[in-house]
């Protein structure tokens, strides 16, 4: 959920501290914002995090949400008490507790499953269901409360949430057996495409729904069913993965490689010189002449075409006769693929669910499966050694694969616990590593033919030079690509007008002397999403509003309230059609909402007089001589006070109060701020002197909110 | 897409009624009287009334090619086929009886103007024997002509033929089709691109074999599930796929690719036609009928109060 961005919002470069006050912010400014700023390229110190800037690491990454100030301050009585190994014991196990941790894991998977990741309805149509889920889904859970879809009240979700809340095994996903289908006699599913659960199942399990059911069902299957397999057998996998007579489940089979064995499937690099209608006969080798004719033996016999299908139509095949919805009988199929070492896999199945088995089963799966997890606690972009890779497979095992019992290894790896060496790639490479990749995903089987991310490419400087000379010339780098060979024509992807100036440049740099290091690119994680939503609406509690009736009520416009939906501009969250981030880099529209965003709640919390509570609770005891501030007349006196008439060690104070009711306490500073600031007083300083000399007349009123947004726009509050 | 898209609208028409049952009977500008052996009555604010009426049936068969394209147990069909749709239209009409400002509206239909787009004219109901759901009402199903199929070659069907008499002949046999699936171009809930899905199946489908006139008649449909709620054409898609077996117990798939844009046009000739009948006020009576027509009158008011548009009735 996090996306990897550079600077957002830089007013602070390598060489000016990150204090960047937005004097009464317009639209207009925040277009102005340049984009990120390269780096130079260099490694940057190891080191271990601060006990703080690891409870916020962890925080952040299991949970989505930064420690609230009350888990800080634990901390802090556990370091004088030197109990902090039994403090991030047990705090990451309540952690993983958490529904923040369920909700987390579950936005995850539905991003890796390449789903919406967002809500759009409410739960208003749906009394009873909203009833179950606040008591068997939500938890304290307090943002899906209210923002429940159709989406997320799916079997396949409550299954995720299911295996996370309950610390099963990973494998559960697709071996379980048993699914809660919600029920609603006046729900439709008109505006989803997808089967309602009780149509889906009908054809197995129709003795199972009761007449006139409401709010969910619980289905159990037998252990051996070898019909059912965890998440491919429900509406919402099928939905996203439709089948139809010609693709006779090969996009199921993809996904299913794509998602389990870490085998992507993409498009083969097809001859170019092909005609259309030989290019079509190998992908579709029943079209002939318009008409589609069986032929049993293309893809048998097309090597094009065999590097897919030989795997993808033995698996499509357990699929069979579950279009739409579940087929009564299970369909005998095989798992086939190749091993690193070539070695053909054949594993003849009974039906999915065998099949689910037996891909548990592979080193391949494991291997994958670890990776996953490594990438979204440590980073796809940190290296992990064969050894490492090794021994991470094998603590899975001994963690009897329980995703809850691994998470909580990979969190104690010196990986996780060290600061992020960070950015050492500079942005060239990495755009050109990039597009490399795309290259990759369609070469990969060609044996004749190396990867071109790891440089240099095919091991050597003299074969680099090489393929950098093949590669100029069948992308025409000299010319204007209408000489391009490559990606073939048929390839829907098209090299942008950008990805073509990065290659040129960076082709240009490699004539004199080939980079020879391969750099590890670290990406910075920022909050997006679904986090970024929650975090905020943690840190502006605007919907413990008074009368208690949720978001409705609020004042936050709903697009600041979803993290998926156009308005919001996709915040942070990967496209369900690619799989991508829907930004790699940072949009003039993403840091506009974040302005307007941020405001909103900030706004919406003061207007529910909450943070003027907060003020009474946390600065009466600073102020009370001066302010008597345990009344609230004298409170909104206090407010009004111009900020230049405050002497400055209290607006010191003010100021690193909420530096550290948002960023954190001091020593955390030096780890959010990269080591610019190693005390709150200078940070505190820093930041007061941004403030420009007009906005010095405004009230308390006015003002602290533009501190307020202020902090939320650095990058020690948004990145981790 | 075509067929997508007149799908998509027929929908539309069609959803009134989808979201009948759930709304408010009444909105603040209309009215329903419901009274046991009249004619049902909408009432407006301002005095005007209209009574629900209906025309003569039209029943009838349309025949649309049929191009089969894939059979993963044999060869695929070589001659023409032609699918013969069973058509049942009815027109529906509101017809004004009281309206003071403008007496020459009286005995004209309802007619409701939105600033934006055409007249809407409600309703007329096309039906298809043999699907249950609700358009299925049996006040109108009652004579619907039975699909039929007919190729020009009938040796496809050997393998798939049910039963024989003793002599080995094909006796009252049936074609059985385990899963009949009907594809469509539409929008995957979760990329939103554009692709063609399943939009429902009908199972155990039973189609009879004439061997006289090589026809295979459509006699029985057991369940049927859909991503839409309502689907009253089963062959409204731009692939039809059969799932079934055949007497060496192997399981095939046979691929259609029906021509519905011809389907469509019938019905717009029908529809015509229709416009053209004289018709009479539906009565408020019978079991079948009152489940139809409080349906009518429920989403004529819910037509009004979900419309985002400025409209006027007249």
């Amino acid at each position: 959920m996090a996306f990897c961005i550079v600077h957002i919002f830089t007013a602070c470069t390598n060489n000016s501290k990150p204090i960047v006050l937005l004097p009464a912010p317009t639209k207009n400014g925040v277009d102005k914002v340049p984009p990120s700023v390269p780096t130079n390229g260099t490694l940057s110190k190891v080191t271990s995090l601060s006990d703080s800037g690891y409870l916020r690491k962890l925080s952040l990454h299991i949970r989505g949400v930064p420690p609230s100030i009350f888990e800080y301050q634990a901390l802090e009585e556990a370091q004088k008490n030197n109990d902090t190994a039994l403090f991030f014991k047990n705090t990451s196990q309540e952690y993983l507790k958490s529904s923040y941790h369920v909700e987390k894991m579950n936005n995850r998977l539905n991003e890796y499953f390449r789903l919406r990741t967002d809500s759009y309805y409410n739960t208003t149509d749906w009394p009873v269901l909203k009833e179950e889920l606040e008591k068997d889904e939500i938890g304290e859970f307090p943002y899906i409360t209210y923002v429940q879809s159709h989406l997320h009240k799916s079997s396949l979700n409550h299954l995720f949430r299911t295996i996370i809340r309950e610390n099963e095994s990973w494998d559960q996903l697709l071996l379980k057996k048993d699914y809660r289908i919600f029920v609603s006699q006046n729900s439709s599913n008109f505006n989803f495409g997808a089967l309602e659960g009780k149509d889906f199942y009908y054809s197995i399990a129709k003795s199972q729904f009761p007449p006139n059911a409401n709010g969910f069902v619980n289905l159990q299957f037998d252990a051996n069913d070898a019909r059912i397999a965890g998440v491919l057998t429900t509406p919402r996998f099928f939905a996203r993965y439709p089948n139809t007579s010609v693709n006779k489940n090969r996009k199921r089979a993809a996904a299913l490689f794509r998602m389990f064995l870490c085998d992507s499937m993409d498009t083969v690099a097809l001859d170019a010189s092909q005609n259309e209608e030989q290019i079509l006969k190998k992908i579709f080798p029943e079209r002939s002449s318009g008409n589609l004719v069986v032929s049993k033996d293309r893809h048998g016999h097309d090597a094009a075409c065999l590097k897919c299908h030989y795997k993808l139509d033995p698996v499509g095949m357990t699929f069979a006769g579950s279009s739409l919805s579940l087929s009564p009988t299970a369909s005998r199929g095989s798992l086939v693929f190749k091993r690193l070492d070539s070695q053909k896999v054949e594993l003849p199945v009974e039906g999915l669910g065998a099949l689910a088995h037996k891909i548990t089963q592979q080193p391949e799966y494991t291997q994958c499966q670890t990776q996953l997890l490594w990438n979204w606690f440590i980073g796809s972009d940190s290296p992990l050694s064969q050894k490492d890779s090794l021994d991470l497979q094998s603590q899975f095992e001994k963690d009897k694969r329980r995703v809850n019992d691994f998470i909580t290894y990979i969190v104690n790896t010196p990986q996780f616990t060290s600061r992020s060496p960070l950015v050492s790639e500079n942005e060239l490479e990495r755009k050109v590593k990039t597009i490399f990749k795309r290259c990759d995903s369609c070469h990969k089987e060609e044996k004749n033919i190396p990867t071109f991310v790891d440089w240099p490419i095919g091991g050597s400087e003299t074969l680099m030079k090489s393929y950098i000379k093949k590669i100029t010339k069948v992308l025409d780098l000299k010319g204007n690509g209408n000489a391009a060979t490559m990606p073939p024509p048929q390839s829907s992807w098209r090299l942008s007008k950008q990805e073509r100036e990065a290659l040129q440049l960076w082709v240009e740099k490699q004539t004199d002397s080939v980079v020879m290091h391969a750099f590890k690119s670290v990406q910075l994680r920022y909050l997006g999403g679904p986090d970024l939503i929650l975090t905020l609406a943690n840190k502006f509690s605007f919907w413990k509003s008074k009368n208690n009736e949720g978001l409705e009520k609020a004042d936050v416009p709903s697009y600041c309230r979803f993290a998926a939906n156009e308005t919001s501009s996709k915040l942070g969250v990967s496209s369900p059609k690619t799989g991508r981030p829907i930004h790699e880099n940072p949009s003039p529209s993403m840091a506009r909402w974040l302005l307007d965003c941020g405001r909103a709640y900030i706004e919406a919390d003061f207007k529910n007089s909450l943070l003027t509570e907060q003020l009474s609770h946390y600065f009466a005891p600073h102020f009370q001589k001066q302010f008597q501030l345990n009344q609230k007349e004298k409170l909104n006196a206090f407010l009004n006070q111009r900020w230049n008439v405050l002497t400055p060690d209290i607006q010191k104070q003010m100021v690193s109060y909420w530096t550290e009711y948002l960023l954190g306490p001091e020593e955390l500073l030096s780890d959010v701020t990269q080591g610019q600031f190693i005390n709150m007083s200078e940070f505190s300083d820093a930041l007061i002197r941004k403030i420009p000399h007009s906005m010095t007349q405004l009230n308390l009123k006015e003002l602290i909110p533009q501190i307020l947004l202020t902090l939320i726009m650095q990058d020690a509050f948004l990145q981790y | 897409m075509t067929a997508s898209l007149i799908f998509c609208s027929l929908l539309l028409l069609l959803n009134s009624f989808i979201w009948g049952q759930e709304k408010k009977e009444q909105s603040a500008d209309v009215q329903i009287i419901k009274e046991l052996g009249q004619p049902l009555h909408v009432v407006w604010s301002d005095g005007r009334e209209a009574q629900l009426e209906i025309t003569e049936t039209l029943n009838q068969r349309v025949a649309m090619e049929f191009e089969n394209f894939e059979n993963t147990c044999g060869d695929t069909i070589s001659k023409p086929c032609q699918y013969h749709v069973g058509l049942s239209m009815t027109l529906f009409r509101w017809v004004w009886i009281k309206y003071q400002q403008n007496p020459e509206r009286i005995g004209k239909t309802l007619e409701i103007q939105f600033e934006e787009k055409g007249d809407f004219n409600p309703y007329s109901l096309l039906v298809q024997k043999g699907i249950l759901n609700r358009m299925n009402n049996e006040f109108l199903s009652q004579n619907v002509p039975s699909d039929q199929l007919i190729c020009e070659n009938s040796d496809w069907l050997e393998p798939f033929l049910a039963s024989r008499d003793l002599t080995g002949a094909p006796k009252a046999v049936f074609v059985k089709i385990g899963t009949w699936s009907t594809e469509l171009m539409l929008q995957n809930p979760e990329t939103d691109e554009n692709e063609n899905r399943t939009i429902f199946n009908l199972f155990d489908v039973h189609l009879a074999y004439d061997p006289m006139s090589k026809s295979l008649t459509l006699d029985r449909i057991g369940d049927s599930i859909g991503v839409f709620p309502v689907n009253s054409f089963i062959i409204v898609g731009d692939v039809i796929q059969w799932n079934l077996e055949n007497t060496s117990s192997q399981q095939c798939s046979l691929a259609f690719k029906p021509n519905v844009d011809k389907l469509f046009r019938k019905f717009e000739n029908i529809a015509t036609d229709l416009k053209s009948l004289k018709s009479v006020a539906m009565v408020y009576e019978g079991e079948e009928k009152l489940k139809l027509i409080n349906e009518l009158g429920r989403s004529m008011v819910d037509f009004l109060n979900s419309a985002n548009k400025p409209y006027e009735v007249r």
